[in-house]
């Protein structure tokens, strides 16, 4: 594209005066507003950066080192964004919306950086890190800030991208209202609470700990189009994008014949990937709510799943056949840990094509079915748990399949033989077209 | 005829530059496109056949050899292959008993980052006396550079190439527990063995398939016998390493009349610089580059004679853009850096400038350490807290950035934007946040590398790879005035007295190479 490049900083338009934001003292949500004009969009360049400090206590000072607070260590601070929802500035329509968008995070990272990526350049702007006891102490636990006398800022900085279809498309978002494009974006981060992106590493619950957002901005890049594009561009009344979105369901299971349905209303779906928690460990700071575990019964232990069968409109689709999983027939009291090798390649085969995926953390150590049953659940030396569920549907003509009149169907022959119900977090990669003109806008999933 | 009336038509449409993998696919349209042709069977001659490339492996001697300087000069074959190799070597110090286990210096190594590149100052590319490529302080660009090298690669193939090591392990306090002190190096000399609480071995089974345990040695990790000077190891460094324009160019030595040479300059025999001595052993020792090690290993690249007279014939005259880069460098003292901003002119004007490279590094240190000389320093801490940069960048009367960078997240983030790939070094290594008391690099005396312990700022690797990148994205050619580099440290960690840091900054230029009739010309586009 023939243009001249320019970086901008966007301030929060929807902040209180002292610049400080959390979730505990009533700002769950923020807003960058990347105003209408004659300018294209970088998705790619789109970054979130500020400073994010962890404070417990009546003193709201940070945790020390001798302290039960922990955070998820997979996701660093992708575990604070509940969900990213974009929209045209100009109409307020929506164009893209991810809800539980750090569960979805907490698989797709670790899918796709390895471990020493999730240690350096990850832990440096997304502050992961494959252990959980070195990110409690380096993130959590750091006190930066904390004497008045040479504080420069306060916690650990932090710049992420925020991973959406639009943002991601690799095509220049125009951002005109003439016509030739969105008329402007307005992005906007819900918080997720304190009580499920912190957790107790000893299964206490945790009293006034909250995170603390400060110095926030958006970063990104425009491009100013030439005289000459721009007045071609001038002629321009409509156009269109076309992207891969995300879209999120939820549900849960509690049975061992477990059968979910999901009405995903899209038409052109690429493949989807799920994970499991237990209901009683979201939204509680004695569990990891972003713990990506396996299906598991009220003692902790794991609920074997022996059939998974994936449907659309009731036929199997696209495996003709049942996928019988590595311990269906073994009997119950034969100890087998190795997790099921199709099943694995399934879900991460739902992120990219698997002899692409060259950088990963899943691995026998991540996916194993000997969970230690306790408090630290989560708490394996490299990472956390990687366990998720997942189907490509089109990897071939990347056009993808039309759910929009079906529904997709799980069936899973799971031991969940008591009462404890499992959430499961679905996501669905998906085409859209984004329709545009002097009018407004349309999505076409 | 035919392929020479294809070439030619290629040509016509812009594509007379070198690149080497243009340059295949103009081969294999050839090739499609007579395939495609009906063969006239009749006519009595030669039936085209499938290409072929001939490699020749040369190795090279320099033509002037002294513990200052040295010369190669290549010879006129075929086109010269970027990953060609030149090779090196340090000369163990008998004198000082190097080769004898436990004697001084015993194990005296390569810096971590950049390697063997540590030994070589100055790097020049000339054609004719004509200086076409020329990195300054090539120690420190290589281990800018180095950085965007993945950790796995450092561990598994630059660490018997060219030494360079960066790559992590968990550092564990406990199987049970799944606790980790930190992450130090590793550099594969982890016994990977399960172990039970008491430290013995056991087989692996279902009660230890979770813990990522090492047996760890009291003493730390010692660096592997290839990388021991005492062991003679010769390493090499690729060609497109030392002239990054390699990287998308080939020379086409056969059409070039003119000498070609490559002129490096040492690291000075009497600095600290050339390697890593450890902990307990005199710093006064120095080492001697071993003239038979130093060779240029070149693959020439060479096609059927028809197909390179042809290419030679169709590109009588040839131009090509590349990259090059400009050092500006300058020392700041106690008294000049704390606190106070420095505006650094680092040239570029009249120039098209694409990008800027920016480190700070200690002066002062000796070669008792792990990297050396050769890295930029993050902010200091003082207390629990830790310090910022701020920065920006001046050019055509416009700051590059709206408002100044000062989040150290920012500033690494600038540099994965710059370079298009991200840096892999941690955020202890980076900024220094966070570190220290198990938060980061482990400073527990099993974690040592060669006797110093990682999490160290004066002697690890915390806080030294804070280097700045910064696109310079206006695509226009830079004014009379110049690029500016505005910087400003809070605070520059142990910055007292006499001692002096230095800044240095590499501009990335785009310059303009002409070839006609064998005679190459160079100039900034």
């Amino acid at each position: 594209m023939d243009g001249r490049l320019e970086h901008v900083l966007i301030q929060p338009s929807n902040i209180i005066s002292t610049q400080a934001v959390s979730f505990r003292n009533g700002n769950p949500v923020l807003q960058f507003v990347i105003g209408e004009q004659d300018k294209y969009l970088l998705g790619g360049s789109v970054r979130l950066q500020g400073n994010i400090q962890f404070l417990t206590g009546a003193a709201n000072l940070p945790p020390v080192n001798a302290s039960n607070v922990a955070l998820d260590c997979k996701t660093g601070v992708y575990g604070i964004i509940s969900q990213v929802d974009l929209f045209s500035q100009r109409s307020r329509q929506n164009i893209e919306s991810i809800r539980h968008y750090n569960r979805f995070m907490a698989s797709f990272l670790p899918a796709q950086t390895s471990f020493q990526t999730a240690l350096g350049s990850m832990g440096q702007t997304a502050l992961t890190m494959p252990n959980h006891e070195i990110i409690r102490k380096g993130v959590v636990n750091n006190a930066n800030g904390v004497d008045a006398a040479s504080r420069q800022f306060t916690g650990s900085s932090f710049c992420v991208s925020i991973p959406t279809g639009l943002l991601n498309s690799q095509e220049p978002i125009p951002l005109s209202s003439k016509g030739w494009g969105l008329g402007g974006i307005i992005c906007e981060i819900t918080l997720e609470n304190d009580s499920n992106c912190l957790y107790s590493t000893d299964g206490a619950v945790l009293e006034d700990t909250y995170y603390q957002l400060t110095n926030l901005s958006l970063i990104c890049e425009l491009v100013t189009p030439s005289v000459d594009a721009l007045s071609s561009l001038m002629t321009q009344k409509a156009g269109s994008l076309e992207y891969n979105s995300i879209s999120s369901y939820y549900t849960s299971v509690n049975s061992t014949n477990a059968l979910v349905n999901f009405n995903l209303g899209v038409s052109k779906a690429l493949s989807c990937v799920f994970n499991v928690i237990s209901s009683t460990s979201l939204n509680n700071t004695t569990r990891n709510g972003f713990a990506c575990l396996p299906f598991l019964n009220t003692d902790g232990k794991v609920a074997r799943l022996g059939q998974i069968i994936w449907t659309r409109g009731g036929v199997r689709f696209p495996n003709h056949y049942n996928i019988d999983t590595n311990i269906r027939n073994l009997q119950s009291t034969t100890v087998y840990n190795t997790a099921d090798p199709e099943v694995a390649r399934q879900a991460l085969g739902s992120f990219m094509p698997v002899e692409d995926n060259k950088h990963t953390q899943f691995s026998p150590a991540s996916i194993n079915r000997e969970i230690p049953v306790g408090a630290a659940i989560d708490d394996i030396a490299v990472g956390g748990w990687n366990w998720c569920y997942g189907q490509t549907w089109d990897s071939v003509s990347n056009e993808g399949i039309d759910f929009s009149s079906v529904s997709l169907g799980i069936q899973m022959d799971v031991s969940l033989l008591t009462d404890n119900p499992q959430t499961i977090f679905l996501y669905v990669r998906h085409k859209n077209t984004l329709v545009f003109n002097e009018s407004g806008l349309q999505v076409i999933s | 005829m035919d392929n020479l009336i294809i070439i030619i038509s290629f040509k016509e449409i812009n594509l007379n530059f070198i690149f080497y993998n243009k340059f295949l696919k103009i081969l294999y349209f050839i090739n499609i496109k007579m395939s495609a042709q009906v063969p006239d069977l009749m006519k009595i001659g030669s039936v085209d056949t499938e290409m072929t490339q001939d490699v020749q492996t040369i190795i090279t001697d320099p033509v002037v050899f002294n513990q200052n300087t040295c010369r190669f000069t290549l010879q006129h074959i075929g086109f010269w292959h970027s990953n060609s190799r030149l090779s090196l070597e340090l000369e163990p110090d008998l004198v000082g008993g190097l080769n004898a286990m436990g004697g001084d210096n015993c194990n005296a190594t390569y810096s971590v980052m950049p390697g063997i590149s540590s030994l070589i100052e100055r790097v020049n590319l000339s054609v004719g006396g004509k200086t076409i490529c020329e990195v300054e302080d090539f120690a420190h660009f290589d281990a800018y550079k180095g950085m965007f090298i993945p950790n796995e690669v450092n561990k598994d193939r630059e660490s018997i190439i060219s030494g360079k090591i960066l790559n992590h392990g968990l550092n564990m306090v406990d199987d049970s527990t799944n606790l980790s002190t930190g992450y130090t190096i590793d550099n594969g000399t982890y016994p990977h063995t399960q172990t039970d609480t008491t430290g013995a071995f056991v087989p692996l089974s279902a009660s230890n398939t979770t813990s990522a345990s090492f047996m760890e040695d009291a003493n730390g990790i010692f660096p592997n016998d290839n990388l021991l000077i005492r062991n003679g190891p010769s390493l090499t460094i690729a060609v497109s390493s030392l002239f990054p324009f390699l990287f998308f160019n080939q020379l086409p030595l056969y059409m070039i009349d003119e000498e070609v040479s490559i002129n490096i300059t040492w690291t000075p025999l009497a600095s600290d610089r050339r390697a890593c001595i450890q902990a307990e052993e005199g710093a006064t020792q120095r080492f001697n580059i071993r003239q038979n090690s130093v060779q240029l290993i070149s693959d020439y690249l060479t096609y059927d004679q028809n197909i390179m007279n042809a290419y030679r014939d169709a590109n009588r005259e040839m131009n090509f853009n590349y990259v090059d880069y400009r050092l500006a460098k300058r020392s700041y003292s106690a008294s000049t850096t704390g606190q106070v901003q420095q505006i650094l002119n680092v040239g570029g004007a009249g120039r098209i400038v694409s990008r800027l490279i920016v480190g700070l590094s200690d002066d002062n240190v000796d070669a008792q350490n792990l990297l050396n000389a050769f890295t930029s320093t993050s902010p200091g801490v003082v207390g629990a807290n830790t310090q910022i940069l701020t920065t920006n960048v001046r050019a055509n009367d416009e700051y590059l950035y709206p408002i100044d960078r000062n989040n150290l997240s920012t500033l690494f983030h600038d540099v994965r934007m710059s370079e298009g790939l991200p840096p892999n070094v941690s955020r202890d290594e980076y900024s220094g946040e966070g570190g220290g008391g198990g938060g980061g690099l482990s400073v527990s005396t099993e974690a040592d590398y060669n006797g110093y312990s990682v999490g160290q700022h004066s002697k690890g690797l915390r806080g030294q790879f804070c280097y700045q990148g910064h696109k310079m994205n206006k695509n226009e050619r830079i004014n009379s005035r110049g690029v500016e580099l505005e910087t400003q440290y809070s605070q520059v960690p142990a910055l007292t007295g006499s001692q002096t840091y230095t800044q240095r900054c590499w501009i990335e230029v785009l310059r303009t190479a002409t070839l006609i009739d064998g005679k190459m010309e160079c100039y900034y586009a």
